[in-house]
C-alpha cells in the first residue's frame, strides 16, 4: 500500500495518461436548463 | 418551491421540494422524456435525434443554483435556508432499454470520466460541499423513469451519512495512521469469504456488518480520495467492476435488479480529507427472489439494521454468478 499523504496535504494529482478525451458540448433548453452532450475522442 | 429546513432534534437538513410532487411518473416507453427527440414525435427533454452519454438539470430538482427565498422565515426556533445546489441527471445511454449490464465497457468508462467532469466542475462552485452521484434501479427503490441513468445532488454540505463514515475514518487515522477503507478492503480480500469479485485495481465485497443481504461495496485497492485523483487504470478497473456487478446482480433471480447506487468520495469544501477513501455502495432491497427487506420500526426507529441473512453466503451466491 502506498503511504497516505500527511494531514493536511491534498493528495496529489494523478489524473494522468488517459488514452481517451471526451467532448462536451453544451446548450441551453428553452426553460433555461443546461444540457450537456459528451461525445467520446479516441486517440489513436 | 424548495428550501432545505433544519431537523434540531437529529442534527440535519431536510429539503421541501414541493414541485416533485409533479414529476413525470413511469411514463410509456415511446413518451419517455429522456429518449432521444425526434421530429414529429413525442417532445422528449433531448432535442437531439442522437446522443451517446448525456446530462442534464432536473426538471424536478430539490436544489437549485438560485434558489428562491424560503416560504417561511428563519428562526432560532424554525431554521430554514435556501435549498441551493444542483441537480442532474446522468443519461448512460439513448437506448431506452438498456441495462448498465449490457453497456460495453468502454462506454462505462466514458460515463466514469463524465461523472469524473461532473465532480470537477460541480466541486468547483463555492456553495457545493459534496457531489453526491447515485443511480436508483427500479421501482422498488423509487425510479419513475426507466430509461438507463443516473443522477448528481451537488449539495451545500457534507450529508449525514459520508459525515459519518468521515468521522470514523478520521478516528481510525488518528489512531493507528492508516486509512480504513485500506485496512478493511485488505482484511476482505486476505479472509476472501465475503469477496464477490476483483480486478486489478477493485475489490467488491459484502461489508461484514452488511445492513442489507446483497449490499456489496465496491472499493479501490490503492488509496485514491475521490474520482478526480483517479489514473487511467482505475478508471477502466471501476468501468468492469460496475458491469461484472451489474451482470451478477441481474444474473442472480434472473431478471433486473433493483439497487440504489451511491458513490462515497472526498467532500469539495475545500478541506484535505487524506483519511477518507473512495468507494460505491449498492443497497438492493430485495432479501430473495420474491421478499424485499422492508425499513421498519429497528432500522427507522432505532437505526438498527436486522439482516435476515449472512454476508458469507450471500457473496457466495453473488459469487457463483461473476463473469
Amino acid at each position: 500500500m502506498p503511504p497516505l499523504p500527511r494531514r493536511g496535504m491534498s493528495y496529489p494529482k494523478a489524473n494522468v495518461g488517459l488514452v481517451k478525451q471526451l467532448e462536451r458540448r453544451e446548450v441551453r433548453l428553452p426553460d433555461g436548463r443546461y444540457l450537456i452532450y459528451y461525445t467520446a475522442v479516441r486517440k489513436a | 418551491m424548495s428550501e432545505l429546513r433544519y431537523n434540531r432534534l437529529l442534527g440535519e437538513w431536510t429539503a421541501t421540494a414541493t414541485g416533485r410532487q409533479e414529476r413525470t411518473f413511469l411514463p410509456p416507453a415511446d413518451h419517455c422524456p429522456l429518449c432521444p427527440g425526434a421530429p414529429g414525435a413525442f417532445a422528449s427533454e433531448i432535442p437531439d435525434p442522437h446522443y451517446y452519454i448525456a446530462v442534464l438539470q432536473n426538471k424536478f430538482p430539490s436544489l437549485e443554483p438560485d434558489p428562491p427565498e424560503p416560504a417561511v422565515a428563519n428562526s432560532a426556533a424554525f431554521p430554514v435556508r435556501p435549498a441551493q445546489g444542483v441537480c442532474e441527471v446522468v443519461l448512460y445511454t439513448s437506448k431506452h432499454d438498456a441495462t448498465l449490464a449490457e453497456l460495453d465497457v468502454e462506454r462505462l468508462e466514458d460515463l466514469v470520466g463524465v461523472w469524473t467532469d461532473r465532480y470537477r466542475e460541480l466541486g468547483a462552485r463555492d456553495f457545493v460541499e459534496y457531489v453526491f452521484i447515485f443511480e436508483n434501479r427500479g421501482t422498488a427503490v423509487g425510479v419513475t423513469l426507466h430509461h438507463p441513468h443516473g443522477q448528481i445532488y451537488a449539495y451545500p454540505f457534507v450529508p449525514p451519512v459520508v459525515e459519518r463514515e468521515l468521522r470514523a475514518c478520521e478516528a481510525h487515522f488518528d489512531a493507528s495512521g492508516t486509512c480504513l477503507l485500506c485496512d478493511m478492503q485488505a482484511a476482505e480480500r486476505e479472509d476472501g469469504r465475503r469477496i464477490v469479485g476483483d480486478n486489478h485495481e477493485f475489490v467488491a465485497y459484502i461489508p461484514f456488518a452488511a445492513r442489507y443481504p446483497y449490499e456489496v461495496h465496491v472499493v479501490a485497492k490503492r488509496h485514491v480520495d475521490a474520482l478526480d485523483n483517479f489514473d487511467a487504470a482505475q478508471q477502466r478497473d471501476l468501468a468492469a467492476m460496475l458491469k461484472s456487478l451489474a451482470r451478477a446482480y441481474d444474473a442472480l433471480f434472473d431478471e433486473p435488479f433493483p439497487y440504489v447506487m451511491a458513490m462515497h468520495q472526498r467532500p469539495t469544501d475545500g478541506r484535505a480529507y487524506p483519511y477518507y477513501h473512495f468507494h460505491v455502495e449498492f443497497y438492493p432491497p430485495m432479501r430473495s427472489s420474491e421478499k424485499m427487506k422492508y425499513l421498519a420500526g429497528s432500522e427507522l426507529g432505532a437505526g438498527m439494521f436486522i439482516n435476515d441473512t449472512l454476508s458469507e453466503e450471500r457473496a457466495a451466491e453473488l459469487r457463483a454468478h461473476w463473469a
